[in-house]
């Protein structure tokens, strides 16, 4: 769902004139107004501000309203990265390097290094700490997009094995810099549910889990209602989930009932159309995808919304303390997603029925693994090594240092046996215990001191669990 | 009277029966002390900033979504001794009834109905609070307990909707109109005084311990949330600011009610509790407590002071009020006799099991503990069933709403009512009985969190009661941490 507020016209107007007065003081490289990869600077879908905008214009040409650099016949065009076996130096997200079916893209090149808040702590500096995190992984994000994007147009404008094995290479690239971006639920990313303040659902347009739906997808492979752009498409038949069933999908059947319009519509297509036909669907899909990521980041930039600006100013959510809490709330991502979603049905633990995150690509363990560097990068800081102002530093300053560490040593040793572990699909139900139980110690640490009743930061319940005290 | 006849009576009355007298003086003398006529206009006061704040109460639940997120979303609702059978109403009913409840308020606060109003605002104050255990708050239970002293108070007698009408009734069929009604017995004023009286006083003794005195907890960890406050936030950095402001807090919760009925500090002390109460409001999330308590602490002026305020000059007693009070008046006041009783009481039982109540919570509710304790953790159960070697781990989220976790995890009774209801689950499930253990890490005023409760002590062999509960653990001796408020 996007914010209402994008779609005003003075809204679009003052991000038109912010982007062209504020070019020089822009954070990243990927948020200039003329953006150097290849085909951003020209693409036809209007203003990447605007969410509704994604698709609708130019849906019938290139990839879903974008042109992602790639000429017909699987070309890549002039001025933008190196065309198949080129050696260009388009100054995209991929530095110039590779290009056409070799991609070898080099995520952080073009965003910049990790942002890294230094001084004493203050909530002030976490919060923009937390601002600036968000907004590079949301760059670095657009930059897989961006690179995903080129990669399966040209694979479905040729759809080689080789081609196909880089489009999927370019997915799991995509998906595990998403695993990394998501967990981080405040401002445009999450949804209302979790940042009722500024909270704009985009994530849910990016990767539906866990709201997938194969059959949502298969709808508009046969359809093909995204033609006329995305505006009546449910986030689970499209987004990253999406393009994993028709890039990893081999088979031909469908999930959607064999009465419904799309069960007897396909099974009078020969595989060989139905294979076209998912082509077709992902190759517009990518530029929905990558639109997407580029309404995210202009969220963020200074150039654009400006939310990093917001956040640290806690506008909008009333007190600062209200704006970490909603900021902290995205630790809850290891407990409700990662371990009771994850990792519980895999263990069988809880209620939860198995509904893999990865279930074509199966890469499970890898955005298990990214969600576990994103509460890093939120607890210690952003930086390598967790470097910079993180919520830990708020717990040393306020003198909970035996709790920081303890946190600190909890998540250590998750992320020793997640490095143990071997895919999740193929883990047994004792190694998933385990991995529960290690999760399980966190989460406890969590909701023991961290949030809630014994919170020694204050930090309350998430926002749907709230009450008066006394 | 005959030695035998005195055999034959109970010696506590023969001992007493030259006390007997002296007693019965008293008690004539009590009664015409609490039947003594007072001004009503304290008590019109009351009733309209009583009936205004509760509508306002009731329209904050709705207009926070409270009535879903708190009564409705639940699927398993902690219920109160005696009272399983009580169940929300459906979502419609529901909502409709905290309309009403809105509406009952503002007849209250008008004298419209009064007494039907009244009662039924009671009643579904009552019932609100009889839904689920989690959702107890003391200034709900505080303005339950005020509804109903004011329902079965003459409140509507002046300056009210129902005089009026009874006035307008009485004109207009030519008959002579019921004389205006301008005292009340004193038992009402003294009851009310009583009920928030004793708020403020056990507030103040429930500080009495030195995680408040001392370590000034849990104040050191709530005032960090407010450091962005203007002006004050950065004061609250100082580091002797929790340590005054929890000796400021215990003075006047402990002590405000007789600076109150001190007659000569009594307009200093009001400033105070205004400030006071603003500055609570400020500083953390007590909803409407603070303009309850403002409202409330009105009781101690003089029951014509807003008689006087307005300029009215006061009416004169009635004559007949020397008269023996009827049968019912003194049943009546023996009732309010035993209500006071069991208000004085029941703060108190706590004492009875020794220990920290903050950590066993056993006498904790109803006891007016009002923002002493920063309590929270994690609580997950181990179920073992008879055909299954392995436990198994039953997580209450899949029970429980996240608010419901989190206030069960600082109450042994709720979690053994959480224990009782998986091994039900469980026991519909497979044949044979379930054994539920609780593991839980709790933290008390911001201290390294510890059990709450025995691992080791099959929750499904525990009834809850009235007896001290073995299967609670010692509470955490260790001091608590010295949290520091920063900006």
């Amino acid at each position: 769902m996007s914010h209402p507020a994008l779609h005003s016209p003075s809204r679009r107007l003052r991000t038109r004139l912010l982007v062209l007065g504020s070019c020089a003081l822009l954070p990243f490289a990927a948020c200039r107004t003329e953006d150097p990869r290849p085909g951003l600077g020209h693409h036809t879908g209007g203003s990447t501000t605007s969410s509704s905008d994604s698709g609708d214009a130019g849906a019938h040409n290139g990839s879903g309203g974008v042109d992602f650099g790639v000429g017909s016949g699987g070309r890549v065009a002039e001025g933008g990265t190196a065309g198949e076996g080129g050696s260009g130096t388009g100054g995209g997200p991929s530095s110039g390097t590779g290009g056409g079916d070799n991609p070898g893209t080099t995520p952080g090149t073009a965003c910049g290094e990790a942002p890294v808040q230094g001084g004493d702590f203050s909530k002030k500096l976490l919060l923009q700490s937390a601002g600036a995190c968000s907004a590079y992984q949301a760059c670095l994000f657009s930059e897989a997009a961006f690179e995903l994007g080129r990669q399966v147009t040209l694979y479905a404008d040729d759809p080689t094995d080789e081609r196909l094995e880089n489009a999927r290479s370019a997915w799991i690239d995509a998906v595990v810099v998403w695993s990394k971006t998501t967990p981080s639920q405040f401002g445009p990313v999450a949804s209302v549910t979790s940042d009722a303040y500024h909270g704009r659902g985009i994530g849910a347009f990016i990767h539906a889990w866990p709201s997938v739906n194969r059959c949502e997808v298969e709808k508009r492979v046969i359809s093909r209602a995204y033609e006329s752009g995305y505006d009546g498409i449910v986030p689970s038949g499209r987004g990253l989930s999406a393009l994993e069933y028709l890039l990893f999908y081999d088979g031909s059947d469908t999930v959607c009932s064999a009465n419904s319009s799309t069960g007897k519509t396909w099974v009078e297509l020969s595989s060989a159309e139905i294979a076209q036909a998912k082509r077709d669907y992902a190759k517009s899909l990518v530029g929905d995808v990558y639109l997407k990521a580029e309404e995210l980041v202009s969220v963020w930039a200074k150039d654009g919304e400006n939310f990093s600006a917001a956040l640290e100013s806690a506008e909008g959510y009333g007190s600062e303390q209200e704006a970490l809490n909603v900021v902290a709330w995205s630790f809850y991502y290891a407990h409700d997603y990662l371990r009771d979603l994850k990792v519980g049905p895999l263990a069988g633990i809880g209620t939860a029925l198995r509904n893999d995150f990865s279930p074509y690509a199966q890469v499970d363990l890898e955005s298990a693994i990214a969600n576990l560097e994103a509460f890093r990068a939120l607890y210690q800081g952003c930086g390598e090594d967790g470097a910079g102002i993180g919520f830990d530093d708020w717990l040393v300053a306020v003198g909970a240092g035996e709790l920081a560490e303890a946190i600190l040593q909890a998540l250590d040793g998750i992320d020793a046996r997640a490095a143990e572990l071997p895919p999740l699909h193929a883990a047994t139900q004792e190694e998933m215990a385990t991995f529960y139980a290690d999760l399980k110690v966190l989460t406890d640490l969590l909701k023991g001191q961290f949030f809630g009743s014994g919170s020694v930061l204050n930090l309350k319940l998430p926002a749907s669990a709230a009450s008066d005290t006394d | 009277m005959t030695p035998t006849e005195t055999i034959a009576v109970p010696v506590w009355s023969s001992i007493s029966a030259g006390q007997a007298a002296s007693l019965r003086a008293l008690a004539a003398r009590w009664e015409r002390v609490v039947l003594e006529p007072v001004d009503i206009s304290f008590l019109v006061t009351f009733r309209v900033a009583l009936g205004l704040l509760l509508a306002i109460s009731m329209e904050r639940f709705l207009a926070y979504g409270w009535v879903d997120s708190l009564l409705l979303e639940p699927t398993f609702r902690f219920k109160y001794f005696g009272f399983d059978w009580v169940e929300p109403l459906s979502r419609p009913y529901m909502f409709a009834l905290f309309r009403a409840m809105v509406g009952l308020g503002c007849c209250v606060a008008a004298g419209f109905c009064f007494r039907a109003s009244a009662i039924l605002l009671a009643l579904g104050l009552s019932y609100i609070q009889l839904i689920d255990v989690s959702t107890y708050l003391n200034h709900y239970y505080l303005a339950a307990l005020l509804a109903w002293i004011l329902a079965f108070s003459p409140a509507h007698r002046a300056l009210s909707v129902d005089a009026w009408l009874r006035r307008s009734w009485a004109r207009a069929s030519g008959q002579e109109g019921p004389a205006t009604v301008s005292h009340v017995p004193r038992a009402f004023l003294w009851l009310f005084r009583l009920q928030i009286g004793l708020v403020y006083f056990c507030a103040g003794l429930a500080k009495l311990q030195s995680d408040w005195l001392v370590h000034a907890q849990p104040l050191r960890i709530w005032l960090g949330a407010s450091t962005d406050l203007p002006l004050l936030g950065r004061m609250l950095t100082w580091p002797g600011a929790p340590l005054v402001m929890s000796w400021v807090g215990f003075l006047f919760d402990a002590t405000i009610v007789l600076w109150l009925c001190w007659s000569r500090s009594r307009l200093y002390a009001y400033v105070v509790v205004v400030v006071f109460h603003t500055l609570t409001r400020l500083l953390f999330d007590i909803g409407m407590f603070p303009w309850i308590m403002s409202a409330c602490a009105l009781i101690f002026f003089p029951p014509d002071a807003a008689r006087r305020l307005v300029g009215r000059p006061s009416a004169a007693r009635p004559a007949d009020s020397v008269r023996p009070p009827s049968p019912a008046v003194r049943a009546a006041l023996v009732l309010g006799l035993v209500y006071a009783t069991v208000q004085v009481v029941l703060p108190f039982r706590h004492l009875a099991y020794g220990g920290n109540v903050l950590w066993h919570e056993q006498g904790m509710r109803f006891s007016w503990r009002v923002m002493v304790r920063a309590k929270g953790g994690a609580v997950s159960f181990l179920v073992r069933v008879p055909d299954r070697e392995q436990p198994i781990v039953a997580d209450p989220k899949q029970y429980l709403t996240a608010f419901q976790e989190n206030e069960m995890a600082g109450q042994p009774d709720l979690i053994l009512q959480m224990a009782h209801h998986i091994g039900r689950m469980y026991e519909a499930r497979r044949p044979g009985p379930a054994e539920v253990y609780a593991t839980t890490q709790i933290s008390l005023n911001g201290r390294r969190p510890t059990p709450l409760v025995d691992p080791g002590v099959d929750l499904m062999k525990v009834r809850d009661g009235l007896r001290p509960a073995s299967w609670i653990l010692p509470g955490p001796t260790a001091d608590p941490p010295h949290i520091v408020p920063v900006l």
